[in-house]
């Protein structure tokens, strides 16, 4: 695992273990929304992210196409249909698999960088910018 | 898979026989004799009237006994035709009450295996007679004013969409009905309404707003309504998104436009619907938003501008102004 904060979809997908199974890409990845209500991810993920959930029926793929988002993660390992995707085939919605926990996907991601503002990101010093924020077990210093 | 979940199974038949009381059903032109009148004249009365049974009142109304094909049939063995009523009738009779539930006059009908039964008021006095063709005729005709009512229903919203359509010529137009409970069909009329926008080069918000507006209002058909048509007309400057279903309505508007409320049923909260958000999300999603919910029918008309005038107010993840 690199200290890299990750840019695309295949990069992301890396980072947490995550194995496509409908499509793959290198689709942007600006930002991530863990959350498994419908409406809530259609009111407040953010564009170009990761949408993590466990909810595995069709619906995820209108969802994903109606709010943009740049790929789903179903975490937990759990099994996704022929049905849903076919639906995300047909859509262009690429799904992916991770073995990992909600928890444990949103850790990563967030300790690379992903959907933190640029100006605090990993690397960036602290500043009037970006004041210094508490050190989080696990980030790479 | 069909994702499709049965709405509580409903037999229009058994609602209709508790629905209906005794005096809805019974028979209130009454053949009666008096307790003077001879065996003769009901065995006449009987086959006047077409009838298998004959009250016997005092007074008019007050009832003292029953005279039955049975009883003519005894009085003629016994060729005793001519002796009053009051000889021969049953005195002991089983009655029931004007006001109570159709159903349980039909069960004593069925248990006691009797053919009629004499209908009282709350003053004992006779006010009509139920037999088991009053009950049939009665569940009959309930059961087509509500085929009639649903029909009117369905009729009114076709009506509505036709004045709809003809209304704005040169208006491109998208149409979808739909069925309740229909999962599977979520986000098919969401990915009409998104193309047919992002078509017109609308910019990314306009359209993903569009598409959600879309996306929440078909849900809420699917999930709380007996089913509905969706609508969307597009002109140069705008989408218009036309929701109507067929009922039952919104009980409480104000309550169902905060975020969090819902009468979502657990099987499609699992699924991650039901989450509360719907009609706040197509209202902060729209630059018109209107609703009406009357029980014959939900109407949510929602309006998004092309190019709103400025885009910082009408960016969905702004968050509402906290007051």
């Amino acid at each position: 695992m690199t200290n890299r904060k990750p840019q695309t979809l295949s990069e992301a997908a890396s980072l947490i273990d995550a194995v496509p199974l409908v499509g793959e890409g290198d689709g942007p990845v600006e930002g991530v929304y863990c959350s498994d209500l419908l409406s809530d991810v259609l009111a407040n993920a953010p564009e170009n992210s990761l949408w993590i959930t466990v909810q595995n029926h069709r619906n995820i793929v209108a969802v994903a196409e109606t709010r943009d988002v740049t790929a789903i993660v179903v975490a937990g390992g759990r099994p996704v249909s022929d049905d849903t995707k076919k639906q995300a085939e047909r859509l262009e919605i690429p799904i992916y698999s991770s073995p990992l926990t909600v928890y444990e996907i949103a850790g990563r991601l967030y300790v690379a960088g992903v959907g933190r503002e640029e100006r605090c990101g990993p690397q960036s010093p602290p500043g009037p910018q970006c004041p210094p924020r508490q050190k989080i077990a696990g980030e790479p210093q | 898979m069909r994702m499709r979940i049965d709405p509580v199974t409903y037999t229009p038949f058994h609602e209709a026989l508790y629905d209906l009381r005794v005096r809805d059903a019974m028979s209130k032109n009454l053949i009666v004799l008096g307790p003077e009148a001879t065996m003769l004249d009901a065995q006449i009365a009987m086959r006047d009237h077409r009838i298998s049974g004959i009250p016997i009142v005092i007074d008019g109304d007050k009832l003292v006994g029953l005279v039955s094909i049975q009883d003519v049939i005894e009085a003629l063995v016994a060729n005793d035709i001519h002796a009053p009523v009051g000889k021969w009738m049953t005195e002991k009779v089983y009655t029931v009450r004007e006001k109570i539930p159709l159903i349980q006059a039909v069960k004593e009908l069925q248990k006691r295996g009797f053919g009629r039964l004499p209908v009282l008021n709350a003053e004992d006095r006779l006010v009509g007679m139920l037999t088991n063709n009053d009950v049939t005729r009665a569940v009959m005709l309930r059961l087509n004013e509500e085929a009639r009512a649903a029909e009117q229903r369905e009729a009114d919203l076709m009506a509505r969409s036709m004045s709809a359509t003809q209304e704005r010529p040169g208006i491109e137009r998208i149409e979808i009905r739909v069925e309740p409970m229909d999962l599977d069909a979520a986000g098919t009329f969401a990915g009409l309404v998104k193309k047919a926008v992002k078509k017109r080069g609308v910019s990314p918000d306009v359209a993903r707003r569009a598409a959600i507006a879309a996306y929440e209002a078909e849900v809420n058909v699917i999930l709380h309504s007996m089913g509905g048509i969706l609508e969307a007309f597009l002109s140069d400057q705008d989408i218009t998104i036309l929701s109507r279903d067929r009922g039952p309505g919104i009980p409480n508007v104000d309550e169902a436009m905060k975020e969090g409320f819902s009468t979502a049923n657990e099987v499609v909260r699992a699924l991650g619907f039901g989450a509360g958000m719907g009609l706040p999300n197509m209202k902060r999603c729209s630059d018109e938003f209107s609703i009406s919910a009357p029980a014959s029918g939900t109407t949510v008309t929602m309006k998004i501008l092309f190019n709103p005038p400025s885009q910082a107010t009408h960016q969905e993840n702004a968050t509402e102004e906290k007051t």
